[in-house]
Formats: structure tokens, sequence, C-alpha cells
């Protein structure tokens, strides 16, 4: 894969918004083929960085580069090479799905001939062809994000910049937008796929970014990445009363990395699973009542609190 | 440039098409205002619209007295009730409808200016229908001064008898100072281009500046920009159909307000394009501004609307320029809307031609050219930034 030359690059970009610092010298690369995934809790900085790669925003320091150049300064060009899907949906409510395709098709430079073929295609990746002629208004919420894809992904273009594509949609229209982004890719195109859900970061991206409070703080394939938290497996504990100060004295290695007192639940990291028995059995000295556990394998959220010592649901 | 400008004028086409409130507030809007305005303003216009009723009381009962009343119950217009009591007059002049004035013509006033001196008759107005008031007061202005010179030449008549001729009754004929052949304007000239101008500013403001802060809102402007398409591309397209639309309306208003209301289109009506190519260019610059300057969608509405009104109101929409003060008259030179009554004035009333409206459409054009340039850089450097 890295000896694709990227078709996308950020070189030590940073952006403040007045006095606050929202990306601090950020270098990211993406190649054709291939799904990014810039993971990372709200307001770390993913919308910043892509309206920077889409060219919305300039950043203080630093440039990015597309196929190896920098783009003019006109944005002429830019509309065959980047595609957009922001995380609020950017589509006409008056207009059919086919109408609000059609627009973005003859914008981004396709001809009459090229925007029919392309827009007939793009509905039917997404599955509304059926519904090509009803207005946006009228669909679900899933729906509506099916066409915000489709209408980014009409003219193909080689890089796909995805902004939290899956917020408040249904589990079904998800599946539906994961296939299709992959399949996408696997077509040969480059995509940045932002989001907050690793579990999505982790089914369909070959490479994750993670980024806390404007800073890019791992970077590199899933198991790379994961393997930052020190392959260290964890517990969750669901229980009965309140847990004694004095709770994981003694147990080496055990660390409480999470813990809500109104929902009883506790989340603890361990250096390997037989630690489990120890940890029940030093629950139960303390008389605390565990009801439920779960034990986990190391994943994408574990080295982001492993590396941040916070979860990726945590507001900044 | 040319691309995104056509592509963005089709799609704010389709957009116009699927809003039936567009469509109220361009057409239906305009048409029920013009109506209500015309028929109730009309005797602005036209003397002999409206019919008064005027109570006199004559406590003369002498030779100028009765001339009067004879002369007054000539009047066009004007219906002459006498009553014997002051009070009863000054009381209908309170509570009667088309009273506005009512006449006392006391004691000793035929003597008095048979000896010479200056009697003064006595007029009731009610404040509230000043405009009214105003128009009557004027005409008994002008039938004392008849009655005065007659009973002046009466007494004359009788010391000089063997004198030089005296002159008889003076009066006056109205003429129009342009190529008119209508002393009396229909009210409908003046208000279908005035509430059409009117209407066509707020349509502009709300329709382009509302509709980039939808743009805005619904996350399609971001998208077009990614899409390369230069950003004053997209901003003309917009103008450009609104500004098609603006053409549109007025023309439409101008064909109902010929087939309802009877409005003079003047020598040439295609000549009426001329005045309405200026107002909408200059309108359509003038929503850009709006956008630029509004801080939020809803912001929008008071903003757009006052611009609207307060340049509506300045430039003569309403009413005649001349019922301004100085200050506003001079404030008034730097309103499209005023330059573009003056060419519409110029064509329907004053039955100018068409080269009549060319310095109207240069300084229209001038001013709407200015709001361009302003809307443009800041709605642009807005979003760059």
């Amino acid at each position: 894969m890295s000896a694709v030359l990227p078709i996308l690059e950020a070189i030590e970009i940073s952006k403040s918004y007045r006095s606050r610092l929202a990306l601090d010298n950020v270098s990211l690369a993406v190649r054709p083929g291939e799904i990014a995934a810039l993971l990372g809790p709200n307001g770390a900085g993913k919308t910043t960085t892509l309206s920077i790669l889409a060219t919305l925003l300039r950043p203080d320091r630093g440039r990015i580069l597309i196929n190896g150049k920098p783009p003019k300064s006109d944005r002429s060009g830019l509309g065959h090479m980047l595609g957009l899907v922001p995380q609020s949906l950017a589509l006409y409510p008056a207009l059919s799905a086919a109408q609000n395709v059609w627009h973005f098709a003859r914008m981004q430079g396709l001809s009459r001939d090229a925007a029919r073929e392309h827009c007939a295609r793009a509905l039917t990746e997404v599955g509304l062809s059926d519904r090509a002629d009803d207005p946006m208004h009228s669909f679900s919420g899933g729906m509506k994000r099916l066409l915000n894809l489709a209408c980014g992904i009409v003219h193909r273009p080689p890089v796909l910049l995805l902004d939290e594509p899956t917020v408040g949609v249904d589990h079904q229209s998800r599946e539906q937008l994961l296939t299709r982004i992959r399949s996408y890719a696997d077509a040969g195109a480059a995509v940045i796929y932002s989001t907050h859900y690793m579990e999505e970061a982790e089914r369909i991206c070959d490479r994750v970014l993670l980024i806390d409070r404007g800073k890019l703080i791992a970077e590199g394939n899933l198991e790379k990445v994961i393997s930052l938290a020190g392959n260290r497996p964890r517990i969750e504990l669901t229980f009965r009363g309140d847990l004694p100060e004095e709770r994981f004295a003694g147990l080496a290695g055990v660390r409480e990395i999470g813990s809500t007192r109104s929902e009883s639940k506790a989340i603890l990291q361990m250096t390997a699973f037989n630690q489990v028995a120890d940890v029940l059995h030093n629950l139960r000295t303390l008389n605390v009542n565990v009801v439920d556990f779960s034990l986990h394998s190391p994943n994408l959220s574990d080295a982001f609190v492993a590396l941040t010592g916070r979860t990726l649901r945590d507001q900044v | 440039m040319l691309r995104t400008i056509w592509l963005t004028t089709q799609n704010e086409a389709r957009l116009l098409i699927k809003d039936p409130t567009v469509l109220f507030m361009l057409l239906l809007a305009p048409v029920v205002i013009i109506a209500v305005a015309g028929y109730s303003l009309g005797t602005l216009y036209n003397s002999a619209a409206n019919s008064f009723r005027l109570p006199v009381v004559d406590l003369d009962h002498g030779d100028a007295a009765e001339a009067m009343i004879r002369a007054l119950r000539r009047e066009k217009g004007v219906s002459v009730e006498l009553l014997e009591d002051s009070n009863a007059a000054r009381s209908l002049v309170n509570l009667r409808d088309r009273t506005p004035v009512a006449l006392v013509i006391p004691a000793g006033t035929s003597s008095g200016i048979a000896a010479g001196i200056q009697p003064r008759l006595i007029v009731f107005v009610d404040p509230v229908r000043r405009v009214e008031a105003n128009a009557l007061e004027l005409r008994l202005d002008d039938l004392c001064r008849r009655v005065t010179e007659k009973a002046r030449a009466a007494a004359q008549g009788q010391l000089e008898s063997f004198g030089p001729k005296l002159p008889g009754d003076l009066a006056f004929v109205e003429q129009t100072a342009g190529d008119s052949e209508r002393a009396n304007v229909n009210a409908f000239d003046q208000y279908v281009p005035g509430f059409g101008v009117t209407f066509l500013l707020i349509g502009m403001m709300l329709g382009i500046a509302l509709t980039l802060f939808d743009e805005r809102d619904w996350g399609t402007l971001k998208r077009l920009r990614v899409s390369g398409a230069p950003l004053s591309g997209l901003l003309l397209g917009k103008l450009f159909a609104r500004f098609i639309v603006g053409i549109v309306q007025m023309a439409i208003l101008f064909a109902v307000g010929r087939a309802l209301f009877g409005i003079a289109l003047g020598r040439n009506p295609a000549a009426l394009l001329i005045p309405t190519i200026g107002i909408s260019f200059a309108a359509a610059a003038l929503g850009l501004v709006v956008a630029s300057i509004a801080t939020a969608h809803d912001s929008v509405m008071p903003l757009g609307v006052t611009i609207s009104m307060a340049m509506a109101a300045i430039g003569g929409c309403w009413w005649p320029l001349d019922f301004e003060p100085g200050w506003m008259r001079v404030l008034a030179r730097w309103m499209p809307t005023t330059w573009t009554m003056q060419a519409f004035n110029d064509l329907m009333i004053r039955h100018q031609p068409a080269s009549a409206t060319l310095a109207p459409l240069a300084a229209t054009i001038g001013i709407g050219a200015i709001f361009l340039c302003i809307g443009l850089i800041r709605f642009v450097s807005m979003e760059d930034s």
C-alpha cells in the first residue's frame, strides 16, 4: 500500500479559531483504494481537518497537496478530484432526489449526458433509484444520508471526504452506507472517514488516524494502533451498591479506566485474562455484589484511553 | 464562471417553482395592496373622485352669502346642507363621514365686503381628515375670491355710474404641464408601479438574502464550493435568476393593472421595460448587500423589510416626492426607487418618450452597481474567513 503515492496529503497543518488552537501540526496522507479513519471524540479537530482538506478553510500554517500539487487558489479543477459528504445534510429539501443529484453532478463539471448516466448510477448504488422523483423532505433520516452520499460520489471523485456520515442513522441504513463506502474505496478511491464510532473505523477502514485536541496522537493500521494500548484486556463490571475506595488495592496491573456510579458500572484494564478471578474475588471480599461482567479484547477505544487517559465518547 | 451562473440560475428556477409562498408574495400580495391603496387614496390624484357633504350656516342672509351658497351648489362633488345652528354644523364635522369641514357665514359678511372691510368666514375642520379638508378649503378660498370681486364690482358700480367698466369674474382653467391630455390622474398610474416596486424590493431582499442563508443552513453552499465553482459565480447566478423574476413580476403587475384598473401604459408600453430592468438589477444587488450584513437567518426579515419599506417610501413609491421635506428629497436622490418612479411617472402619466427614461436608468444602474460591488466583496470575504 505505501508504495502507491498519496493522492491527498496534509503537511504540518495548524489552525486556530481566535485563541483556541483547533489543529496543531497535523500531517496525514491517503492513497487510492484506501479508507483512512479520522477517529477522535467530538471537538477533537476532525471537521476542521476535513474542511482544510476540502480547501474550504485555509490553514494558518502548513499546506495540502492533491496529486502532489497544491490546489489553485481559485479552486478551479478541484471539483473533479474531491467529493465531500458533510456531517450535516447538504441537500435542497424542496427538490427531488434526482434533481439534487443532477444539480451537484452538473456543478461538478459533468456534461448533460454524463450527468444523466452518473445520476442514475449514484442513485442505484445507494438504493434510491425507486424514490428518485420524490422530494428529499419526504425521506427518512437514513434515506437522506444515503442521498447525501450519492451527491458526494455522483461525479466519481478520486478523493472522498466523509464527515461523520452515519450520525443519527438507523442500523439498516448505516449498514448500507458502510457497504457503499467500502465498495467505493475498493473501486480505487481514496477515502477519509471521520467518525467517533470506533466500531465503524474497525470495520471498514484500512488505516486509523487517532486525533485528540487538535493533535494526531497515533497513526497506522488497525493492529498497530490497537497494540498501542499494550494489548491489555478489559473487564466491564455491573454491580449493586457502592464501590469502596480500596476496591482494587493489591491487584498488580489492574487499572480502573472508567466508572459510572449512576449506572453502577466500572471498566478495568488488566495485564492478562487470568486476573479476572482475582478481581471478582477481591470484590466479593469487599461485599460488592457483582451482577454481571463481560470480557473484551483490546480495541481502538482502549488505544485511545491508553494514549489520552480519556474515552472516545468524552466531550472536550 | 458563465457555466456556474447558468446552472445556478436554473436551480433557482427549480426552487422558486416549488415554493408557492414566493408566488403569493410576487403576484397576489401586490395586486391586493395596489387595489386597496388605489381605491382608498384615489383623491390624492383626482379631486372629483370623492363627494363631500358640506354643512353651511348662513347667519348673514346677504347678497354675498347667497352668491357663495349658489356657487357651492354648482361645485362638483360637493353636497351643500343648509343649517340654522353653528353648533349643529360643528358636531356634524366631528361625527359624520364625508364631512371634513362645515362653513359658517357670519352676520354682516355681505355689508362688510361692500364697506371695504375684511369679514371672515368660519370653517370648522376635523383635524383627523386634514387632507380632505385641505381640498375643500382650496375650493372655498377660490369662491371667496370670486364672490369678493363681484361684490366689490357691484358696490363700485353704484358709486361710479359713468366710470370705467369693471372686470368680470376671475376664474382659471387647469391644463397639464406634460403631454398628457388628462388633467386628473388615475391613482393606479401611481400605485401600480409604486407598490410593484415595493414588492419587488421586498421579494428581492427576502428572496436573495434568505435563500443564501438557506444554502448555508442546508450545507449546499459548502458542497458547491468544494465542487470548485467560483463563489462569485454562484452569487451572480442567484442574482440573475431573481433579476429575471423581478422583470416578469413587474410585467405581470402592469398587465393586471391595465386589465383591472385601466392604468395608462404611456406612448410605448414596451418602454416600461427600461426602468423595470434598472430597478430589478438594483434590487437584486441590494438583496446581496442585505445577505452580507445580516448576522443570521432571523435577522434577514426585519432588516430586509425595513430597508425595502424605507427605500420605497422615500423614493416616492407610496406618495408624490413633493410631499417629503427637503432633506428627504436630497436623500431620495441616492435611492434607485426615486429614479425608477421618476421614469415610470414620465412614461405613464406625463406621456414622455422612451428616451426620457435613459438618465433615470443610468442613475439606477449606477446605484445598483455600487450595491453589487459592496455585496460581492462583503459576502465573498465573509465566506472565505
